[in-house]
């Protein structure tokens, strides 16, 4: 049908089915701000229109009740290029992020400012009630309005948007904004969606609906004959190629334990069929025409369950070792089921998937038995956490074509380099052969680290040389993705009646789900990123990742570190209260300080001996003081409510920047005949700025204005490798190249600028703007100049600055969260009233999106502590496939009083003395307010999610 | 899905004996949001009233006013004005309707307990024509048909309650009390309405925000 409307102010024309969707007749007919987040649950808003003055899910209406509606989109809000006063406000409040919604919140608080021009911090709560973002929290969009309020009335901003750093640079540690911000903001074509072509063919993935049997037959001959279907691939036509998805470096500490498809599902989601078709309803009708005979088998849920004695093996494969192969193999593989598809280990990850382990670790420093028995009080308790989702707003998507014999994959990936390996390792073709893009990522938080839909996609179009697009479903995101590693640790710690810990034990148990992403490097670092916070002498733990039938696991943001600091701050809490003194002054007696030598880290290497160095910059006690000055620590706190009870706690939290020794980025930076300049950078931005450091780097070293650079970054054709933006490595790693390759082009010009000017290399300088200056004869050459002259016909070549960043050095991040709590002791409510986050990131060289970094992981975390929760049935179907069976939180559910405070402290060795940021934010809120509940009730909650149930249940309420 | 537009109450009616599995849709939260597919729709915005207004004793609402409408209408009961801000999105409240909303007869509704416990009057279109029923028999199943309006007695008092882990998540318990008559709703077990204990009439059920027993005692110590 067509209907008439009134769109973004013009007539229109809107054509279409008259049941289908207004959100996709809209992104139709250009209007690409209005995106789908949830597949029209009517949840996350970034669908969100102004209807007839009303705020509206597009995804909810149907196109026939547009006739003759006024209909508003993002794209009202730009006057030709030049966007709006609140678009530039959210921009300098750092919340442009991932912004796969934030045209859509662009939109919302224009409405609302138009509305209400004076709107206060409740109105735009109400206004952003419907909105969902996981990126950068919702605290600066309070800002983003204050600060349109204040330039509508004085014409320019008056709050501080953050604070500033380093007096001495210009812009290095200066709020500035997103150089992508702009485009972002404005809803430009700059994801993966953007760029499927019309004629594209889409992806769809049969799925088990099992969560462990054998595919013991399929028949895809009906599939196959339906018109529009192209091709069919089940794991009886796939290449016998093993792999495994996490996108680590090379070799991996993870198994290659699967195929594209396998034999054996080992999931409920897990892969069946790959049906590649003209369009998604003659996918889904082939699905339905291919006959799948499953033969089920007991599934494996729990640690527990793998555990137990007798229990159903999830992997029973052939096992390999690409080196370090056990004497026994043969002996060991001799009950192997050569059905099933094969573990093959890189090296020895200490897994024996004969007891369902996957990977197993142990190490320490120092005689806990002695420790435990010079201490006045032990506690031994086991906590456990769920499995939370990172639930990004754009899920997992790619689109690949054939461009010149080459497969071309436009990805949202944290990992473009791993992407092209992997990509290439299962299409059995050359690296070279393979060009990934990596587009703007909508989110990612770990789980685009993994290559879970670029594998099957790239296979499929290399295969059927058709362009296609494939896209997971929400639900799929849920059950089909990957998600926290649910652990058991338990935490025996040791202390003296003056506050000394005496000894630390951890037990950790992890589950990885049926494939072994990460299983290693992410349940490591509930200890490699805990124990070397303190400053005791007889520390263990022992570390067993269990193989299970739950939904796959793999990276997320702080990987094993927020349930490792969950279990230790707990602990610490917990021995305190027995010991009868203030958790604080226990806290800071034991934490290390700056050049403490870190023996712990001999055992904590992952898969090798870690290297032991000593602790380097720390702003651990600043955060401490400073946290605790703030909250009031030690004021007890009443309600005058009596049914309410008042807590508070706090944790000390470290992480870490990158993987010395392990990650390595690249970087290049071009002159351009005009003096100015490109910077390649093999970083992938995943949103949180690490383009804009990179653009930073060359405008401190090259003494031009950040408008002269722009960033090509995550490119592998144009860029060179980098490891890729996980383990907290962008801002230490990437830009530490990209700062490399700026100092190297200045060599190289000041060089060239010698030659031209026929002086000495010494009397030459850079000089703000953009020009090369004699100190000798005063002589100025611009940057256009010297460029051009080295390009003319007689000219030197190019001028091209190539950096590349490893190192052996650690950049420990440091912080100190603080959390007050009240819960209802008749109802079990619990309110965060209070949080407050404070890190020492070094340098932060973009306060104002680090402190939005820090905001939304310390939501993602809340929510981890309080409410998500991935509910499995009794055979291991996911029960929690919508966000609101899943429980994210919300703008209601943000701290009343929400604070992220910056502790100046200036590394040695991150970039301009920057470490890193976002990660370590994670690792807080789940002990802080485990602590705090504590106080306020009595009650130690030992498990994700802590719920009023637990508690009212340890109270005896019911 | 095929959507019907009937140009009156009684075509409306018609529409929906032509096609018993079609669904009228109002606001569309539901009938057109994810997990729901039918076939055939009844586009009920243009027959059904969205006003609220008063009469001598009475508060008249139109069954397709929406949840949002009846928050910042003044002319609202109070009780309904909060359960209205029960639905925790904007967006949601700008789209979903009181006659969607009680049609569904959820336990957990964000109107259930508050319409239960002030005891409106509601009117339907039935293929026999206008029929007035208690709000208790509606959503006792005891009456279907077309939901027109609701009518409230004037000046209300009382208070609705729901806790619920989020503010955003389906599964919760709530609580109304409305002149001294007490209604209550458990996600996954249903509702209850009567004196203050009238709670223990639901037959509770686990689901993800707790036990059955932990819901059983949120409910005893709501009020
Ligand atoms: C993500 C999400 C979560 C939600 N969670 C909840 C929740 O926890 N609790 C809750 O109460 N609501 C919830 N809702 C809102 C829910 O859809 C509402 O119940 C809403 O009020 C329904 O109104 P509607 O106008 O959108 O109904 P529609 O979707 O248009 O219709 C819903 C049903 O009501 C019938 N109906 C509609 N109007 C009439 C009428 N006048 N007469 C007879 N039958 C009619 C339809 O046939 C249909 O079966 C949620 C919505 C979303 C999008
Ligand atoms: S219905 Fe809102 S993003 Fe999908």
């Amino acid at each position: 049908m067509e209907i008439r409307c009134k769109l973004n102010g013009r007539n229109a024309i809107l054509k279409g089915r008259e049941d289908e969707r207004l959100r996709n007749v809209l992104y139709r007919y250009g209007c690409t701000s209005v995106r789908d987040s949830d597949d029209a649950e009517g949840f996350t808003g970034s669908d969100t229109i102004i209807f007839n003055g009303s705020l509206m899910y597009s995804n909810l209406i149907p196109l026939c009740r547009a006739e003759n509606a006024e209909i508003l989109t993002a794209e009202s809000l730009m006057n030709g290029r030049e966007i709006n006063d609140v678009q530039e406000a959210m921009i300098a409040a750092g919340v442009v992020q991932s912004a796969y919604n934030s045209p859509a919140m662009a939109l919302v608080l224009t409405y609302l400012l138009r509305i209400k021009p004076e709107a206060d911090k409740n109105d735009v709560r109400r206004f952003l009630s419907g909105m969902f973002i996981r990126d950068a929290g919702y605290e600066n969009f309070y800002l983003a309005v204050k600060l349109v309020q204040e330039k509508r009335k004085y014409g320019s901003y008056r709050s501080e948007i953050a604070p500033s750093f380093r007096p001495e640079l210009s812009v290095i540690g200066k709020p500035s904004g997103k150089i992508d911000g702009k485009a972002l903001v404005s809803g430009e074509k700059l994801f993966v969606e953007d760029r499927v072509t019309p004629d594209s063919y889409v992806l769809h993935v049969l799925r088990s609906p099992f969560a462990h049997a054998w595919v013991r037959s399929i028949d895809t001959s009906k599939a196959e004959a339906l018109d529009g279907v192209e091709a069919v691939y089940t794991a009886f036509n796939i290449p016998d190629v093993y792999y495994m998805q996490a996108g680590q470096g090379n070799p991996e500490p993870s198994p290659y334990d699967r195929k594209l498809i396998n034999r054996k599902v080992r999931h409920q989601g897990d892969r069946v069929a790959a049906i590649v078709a003209c369009d998604e309803e003659t996918a889904m009708k082939a699905a339905s025409l291919i006959d799948v005979v499953y033969e089920p088998l007991e599934p494996v849920l729990s640690v527990e369950d793998a555990m137990a004695e007798g229990a159903p093996l999830v992997h029973n494969g052939v096992v390999e070792y690409v080196s370090g192969a056990p004497e026994n193999l043969d002996e060991y593989n001799k009950s192997a089921d050569r059905n099933e598809e094969k573990v093959i280990y890189q090296f020895p990850l200490h897994g024996d998937i004969h007891k369902n382990i996957a990977a197993a670790a142990h190490g320490g420093i120092g005689d806990v038995e002695k420790g435990f028995a010079e201490a006045d009080a032990i506690v031994d308790e086991t906590y456990r956490t769920s499995q939370p989702q990172c639930t990004p707003l754009e899920p997992h998507v790619c689109f690949g074509h054939i461009e010149n014999g080459r497969l071309v994959l436009n990805a949202s990936t944290q990992v473009p380099y791993h992407v092209r390996r992997i990509v290439a390792r299962v299409c059995q073709i050359p690296e070279h052969k393979v060009h990934v893009i990596k587009e703007k990522v909508g989110g990612g938080y770990g789980s685009k680290q993994d290559i879970l839909v670029e594998d099957l996609l790239g296979f499929c179009v290399w295969k059927t040389g058709k362009p296609i697009y494939y896209r997971n479903t929400r639900a799929e995101e849920f059950y089909a993705n990957s998600t926290r590693h649910p652990m058991r640790i338990r935490v025996k710690m040791g202390g003296k009646r003056d506050g000394t810990i005496t000894a630390i034990y951890m037990d950790v148990r992890a589950n990885t789900g049926p494939y072994g992403n990460h299983c290693l490097t992410v349940p490591m670092n509930a200890s490699s990123k805990t124990l070397p916070l303190f400053k005791v002498d007889n520390m263990y733990y022992d570390l067993i990742t269990y193989y299970t039938n739950c939904p796959p696991a793999g990276a997320y943001q702080g990987y094993g570190a927020p349930k490792g600091y969950f279990a230790i701050g707990s602990a610490l809490g917990e021995l305190a209260m027995k010991l009868g003194i203030d958790p604080l002054e226990m806290a800071k007696k034991n934490m290390v300080e700056e050049g403490y030598m870190l023996e712990i880290l001999r055992g904590l290497g992952e898969g090798r001996e870690g290297a032991v160095v000593p602790v380097g910059s720390c702003g651990l006690a600043q955060a401490l003081d400073k946290g605790a000055e703030m909250i009031g620590w030690g004021h007890k706190e009443e309600s005058e409510d009596p049914d309410w009870k008042i807590g508070k706690g706090f944790a000390m939290i470290q992480q870490g920047s990158g993987l010395p020794g392990l990650d390595h980025s690249n970087c290049q930076v071009k002159l351009l005949t005009d003096g100015t300049f490109v910077v390649l950078s093999g970083g992938a931005d995943l949103g949180t700025g690490l383009d804009t450091i990179s653009a930073k780097c060359v405008s401190e070293i090259l003494k031009v204005p950040m408008e002269n650079v722009s960033v090509v970054s995550g490119d592998t054709d144009s860029c060179l490798f980098d490891t890729g933006a996980y383990a907290s490595s962008g801002t230490y790693f990437s830009a530490n190249a990209s700062l490399n390759a700026a100092k190297d082009l200045k060599k190289k010009m000041l060089q060239e600028a010698a030659l031209q000017l026929n002086e000495n290399e010494e009397d030459l300088e850079l000089r703000s703007p953009g020009l090369i200056y004699s100190t000798k004869t005063k002589r100025v050459l611009s940057y256009y100049e010297l460029s051009h002259t080295a390009t003319s016909g007689s000219g030197r070549g190019a001028l091209i600055g190539t950096g590349s960043f490893t190192t052996p050095n650690f950049a420990i991040p440091y912080g100190a969260h603080f959390a007050q709590v009240a819960v209802n002791v008749k109802t079990g409510e619990i309110k965060v009233q209070k949080f407050y986050a404070l890190q020492d990131a070094g340098t932060p060289i973009n306060p104002e999106l680090a402190m939005c970094q820090m905001y939304g992981a310390v939501m993602k975390s809340i929510g981890h502590t309080l409410y998500e929760d991935l509910a499995l049935d009794k055979d291991g179907r996911c029960l929690t496939t919508t966000f609101t069976d899943y429980g994210v939180p919300m703008i209601q559910e943000a701290p009343e009083d929400f604070r992220s405070v910056l502790i100046d402290i200036n590394d040695e060795y991150g970039p301009f003395g920057a470490k890193s940021i976002s990660e370590i934010a994670c690792n807080g809120a789940a002990p802080a307010i485990a602590m705090a509940i504590a106080d306020a009730t009595g009650v130690w909650v030992r498990s994700w999610p802590i719920t009023g149930e637990k508690i009212l249940r340890e109270l005896g309420r019911f | 899905m095929k959507i019907h537009n009937p140009k009156s109450l009684e075509e409306a009616v018609q529409l929906k004996k032509s096609y018993p599995e079609a669904v009228y849709f109002a606001g569309g939260t539901y009938v057109y949001s994810l997990g729901h597919d039918f076939a055939d729709a009844i586009d009920i915005s243009r027959v059904v009233r969205n006003e609220i207004y008063h009469t001598m004793n009475h508060v008249h609402i139109g069954a397709m006013a929406t949840l949002e409408k009846i928050l910042l209408s003044e002319l609202s009961p109070l009780i309904l004005r909060n359960g209205a801000k029960l639905c925790p999105s904007l967006q949601q409240r700008s789209a979903a309707t009181i006659g969607g909303n009680i049609a569904q007869r959820r336990d957990d509704g964000y109107l259930t307990a508050a319409v239960l416990a002030s005891e409106p009057v509601i009117v339907l279109m039935t293929e026999n024509g206008r029929l007035e029923v208690s709000a208790d028999d509606y959503m006792a199943g005891k009456y279907d048909g077309l939901i027109l309006e609701f009518i409230f007695r004037k000046n209300l008092k009382g208070d609705v309650k729901r806790i619920g882990r989020t503010s955003h998540m389906h599964m919760a318990v709530s609580g109304a009390e409305c002149n001294g008559v007490y209604a209550y709703t458990a996600s996954s077990s249903g509702f209850a309405k009567g004196g203050k204990d009238s709670w223990q009439d639901i037959a509770f059920e686990s689901d993800s925000l707790g036990s059955a027993d932990y819901k059983r005692y949120l409910l005893s110590v709501m009020f």
